[in-house]
């Protein structure tokens, strides 16, 4: 199963979900930002409504003082008509403080008297009404001052500012007022401190205090604008914390879905096992490409299910074909216990019948014959690991066969013995053939060594008769010197001659008889064995006057110096005893590299051997010309044919078109070759 | 040191009566005075030599032997093993006579303990030759000490 981050589920549910977040976080941005700003405007327009609303009533409420406090200056005239009037009244809801200055300018209150005035006494002097907005000592605040004819002095009208704003605001919900003109002013006290949303509108003050100007502030509390963007937002981020679970769960659910069809048929293709599979495991519900790629599996699974059981049945059959024929059985046998399973070919091979017979370890062991028992068991015991041992089988019919078992210990990774994997072959026919054989080598060795007996034997007894004929011949002559007449000593002669000649083949037939018999094998250096050669004929070459040309370096090769020596020794001496009479010899020796063997040759211009020849020449004792014309027992060929053929190695004459004649021979190149150095 | 002796008893141990009759004349026209005693084999050599049975009590100690190696019954490599075996025969000096070249007759010889070995040559002048330089060598150069 794949980790859970490789799934085909989870890639799809991320790449899906991805998406989908993306698309739900600009969407969601864009709202909020797009509903905020409505939300803004909103706050915005009713912030201006009420600030116009209350900057107009607080004209008209300043403006309806104004008109009284200018009714009342005809009535005021003296300080009686000023007690009249009271200390305070309400005008319009308005609480306005009545007070009075003195000619020093000094307004004086129940509580306090206030610090002469500039500017009302200003006012005094000039003995017109006069309005001004000043910072009393209980606030900011509107007094209008009437100054008093009857006497020096002046009523004051004080109108706090704070009123006034209280009354404004009265009717204000969820906003904040402040009244001033810049410099002083009140303010409605706040919820909370707020970067709110502020709306300016002017109330116009009418009549005295047409010079002044107040400004309303109004101020959204937090609850009209900050609470419900706070709520916004919040409802934003919920969706947004929970689009992505949702979508996540949502994609792999579909992605599950989706590539449910597909893990269906990559597990029926894990578990599927030739020859046994359900290829229905493949097939998928629905029209759907994962159906189809089912179907399609399931077509070639089942294609290649009958290729296998077909190839499996055929290896069976080649298998136990091999083993019918091949007559080797093979077994799996447990390394200690008694189960074992044969082939067909096991069970024949002992003899036994695979419908009647269990296999089994006795009943293998009760097949091999007792005095080879052991012997196996040990062997099998070893646990070495690889097991071949003949041994004797007796078959139920009492028939004695000989096979051989092999056996090899399987292990498993820690090296516990697993099982036995073993064949057996009948090798009955083959024991008797080798024993056949060992006969027949046997005998070979025995004819060998006789023929052996033969040549030492013939080098002695052969040639003793001989010398006695010649010796006594010589002495038979020596007695009767001067009285034997010519035909006589002729043949004398040929008495002599004859034993000569005997004397001769036996040698040559001894030499033959003796290649390969002699010496110490080793590196022979060929070039040397050729100036031995020519140092034994010096005197041959010296006669006939011959050219012998011989290449500067020649090969080291395995081999017998002295029978080396002597090869070059018969091709040199024939190619130069075989001279043609009109023309001086000239031998030429050389070599080539063949690969694997090196190739030699001895070139003469003398006579030539005819081509029919070529071949007889190599023969024991066969001569071409008469001993008168060239002497020899004709056995050189032979010993150096023997010499060659015993190394590997092979010579025959060539067919030549100019005179002379050429043989050439190759002998096997020693491991690691060199040439001599001169 | 003792002076040559003026005749010489040399043992010839050959089968082959033409060779042995080769050996006489060839030791006849020696420069060397030589009596020849010829035996056939090894049991008549043993005979002479230990000076048993008829015919060789009192015969001479050899001052050399010629032994072939082909013989009936014993071969010459058996007898001369015997010889050299022998506290009292060790001492004669053995010259192997024989028609054999063969590496292994040769080596053979010396192994036992021969104190020379010569290939009898084809021609009768040579076989002269060889013997006379057998002698030259053994009666002169050679000579041992006489045994007390």
């Amino acid at each position: 199963m794949a980790a859970f981050r490789d799934r085909l589920a989870t890639r799809i549910a991320f790449a899906a979900s991805a998406l989908v977040l993306f698309f739900v976080l600009l969407v969601g941005l864009g709202t909020w930002v797009f509903t905020a700003g409505l939300l803004r405007d909103q706050v915005q327009l009713l912030l201006h409504g009420q600030a116009t609303l209350a900057a107009d009533r607080g004209s008209r409420l300043v403006a309806a003082v104004d008109e009284r406090f200018q009714a009342l200056a005809p009535l005021v005239g003296s300080a009686e008509t000023l007690a009249a009037i009271g200390g305070s009244a309400e005008i319009e809801g308005l609480p306005v403080q009545t007070l009075l200055a003195d000619a020093a300018g000094k307004i004086r209150t129940d509580a306090a008297v206030d610090e002469a005035d500039a500017w009302l006494l200003q006012v005094i002097a000039a003995g017109l009404p006069r309005g001004r907005l000043r910072d009393a000592p209980d606030g900011p605040a509107l007094e209008a001052v009437l100054p008093l004819r009857t006497i020096t002095g002046a009523v004051i009208w004080r109108l706090p500012l704070r009123a006034l704003l209280d009354h404004l605001a009265r009717r204000s919900d969820n906003t904040r007022m402040t009244l001033g003109n810049g410099r002083l002013g009140v303010a409605e006290p706040a919820a909370e401190a707020a970067d709110a949303l502020t709306v300016s509108a002017p109330v116009i003050l009418p009549g005295l205090f047409g010079d002044t100007a107040l400004r309303l502030d109004v101020a959204a509390e937090p609850i009209l604008l900050q609470t419900p963007l706070k709520r916004l937002t919040a409802l934003f981020l919920a969706i947004g914390a929970l689009t992505p679970l949702l979508v996540v769960a949502a994609a792999m659910v579909m992605g599950r879905h989706l590539s449910a069809g597909l893990t269906r048929l990559a597990d029926a293709a894990a578990s599927f096992a030739f020859g046994k599979g359900d290829r229905n495991a493949f097939h998928s519900p629905g029209q759907d490409e994962v159906a189809r790629l089912g179907a399609a599996f399931a077509g070639t699974v089942e294609r290649l299910d009958r290729a296998y059981q077909e190839m499996e049945r055929r290896g069976q059959t080649l298998l136990s074909n091999t083993e019918r024929v091949a007559r080797i059985g093979s077994a799996t046998w447990d390394p200690v216990g008694e189960h074992q399973v044969w082939s067909e070919q096991f069970y024949a091979v002992l003899g036994l019948d695979p419908a009647a017979d269990i296999a089994g370890r006795t009943a293998f062991f009760n097949r091999v014959h007792p005095g080879d028992r052991r012997r196996l068991t040990d062997s099998l015991a070893d646990e070495r690991g690889h097991v071949v041992e003949d041994f004797r089988l007796i078959r139920p019919d009492g028939t004695v066969r000989v096979a051989q078992l092999r056996a090899e210990l399987a292990r498993d990774a820690d090296g516990t013995p697993l099982r036995i994997d073993v064949t057996i072959q009948d090798i009955s026919e083959r024991k008797r053939l080798e024993e056949r054989l060992d006969a027949l080598v046997g005998e070979l060795k025995r004819s060998n060594e006789e023929l052996e007996q033969f040549a030492y034997v013939a080098s002695h007894d052969l040639r003793q008769p001989l010398r006695t004929v010649r010796s006594y011949v010589s002495l038979i002559e020596e007695n009767l010197d001067g009285k034997l007449d010519g035909e006589t000593l002729e043949f004398m002669d040929f008495i002599r001659d004859g034993v000569r000649r005997m004397d001769a083949l036996i040698t040559d037939l001894l030499a033959y008889s003796r290649v390969g018999r002699i010496g110490h094998e080793g590196a022979v250096d060929t070039g040397r064995a050729v100036g031995l050669a020519l140092l034994d004929l010096q005197s041959q070459i010296d006669e006939a006057g011959a050219d012998i040309v011989i290449p500067p370096h020649m090969p080291v090769v395995t081999g017998e110096a002295g029978e080396m020596a002597r090869l070059f020794q018969n091709l040199i001496g024939n190619a130069v005893k075989y001279r043609a009479p009109d023309r001086p010899p000239r031998v030429e020796i050389g070599f080539s590299d063949h690969g694997s063997d090196w190739e030699f040759f001895v070139r003469d211009n003398g006579i030539g051997i005819p081509d029919e020849h070529a071949e007889r020449i190599f023969g024991i004792f066969q001569r071409l010309h008469a001993r008168h014309e060239y002497e020899g027992t004709g056995i050189g060929l032979a010993i150096c044919r023997k010499i060659i053929e015993r190394r590997g190695g092979h010579i025959w004459a060539c067919v030549r078109d100019g005179p002379g004649a050429e043989f050439r021979f190759t002998w096997p190149k020693m491991p690691g070759t060199a040439t001599t150095m001169d | 040191m003792r002076l040559a002796k003026s005749v010489y008893d040399i043992l010839l141990i050959e089968d082959d009566l033409g060779d042995a009759g080769l050996v006489r004349i060839a030791l006849r026209r020696g420069p060397f005075d030589v009596r020849m005693h010829h035996v056939k084999d090894g049991v008549e050599a043993m005979a002479f030599l230990h000076r048993t049975g008829p015919g060789f009590q009192g015969g001479p100690r050899p001052d050399l032997i010629l032994l072939d190696l082909n013989l009936p019954g014993k071969s010459g490599h058996e007898i001369l093993q015997d010889m050299k075996a022998d506290g009292d025969l060790r001492s004669i000096p053995v010259v192997i006579l024989s028609t054999s070249e063969a590496e292994r007759d040769v080596l053979k010889a010396y192994v036992l303990g021969a104190n020379a070995f010569v290939t009898k040559p084809m021609d009768a002048e040579d076989f002269s030759r060889a013997i006379h330089g057998i002698e030259t060598f053994w009666f002169t150069v050679a000579q041992l000490p006489a045994l007390s």
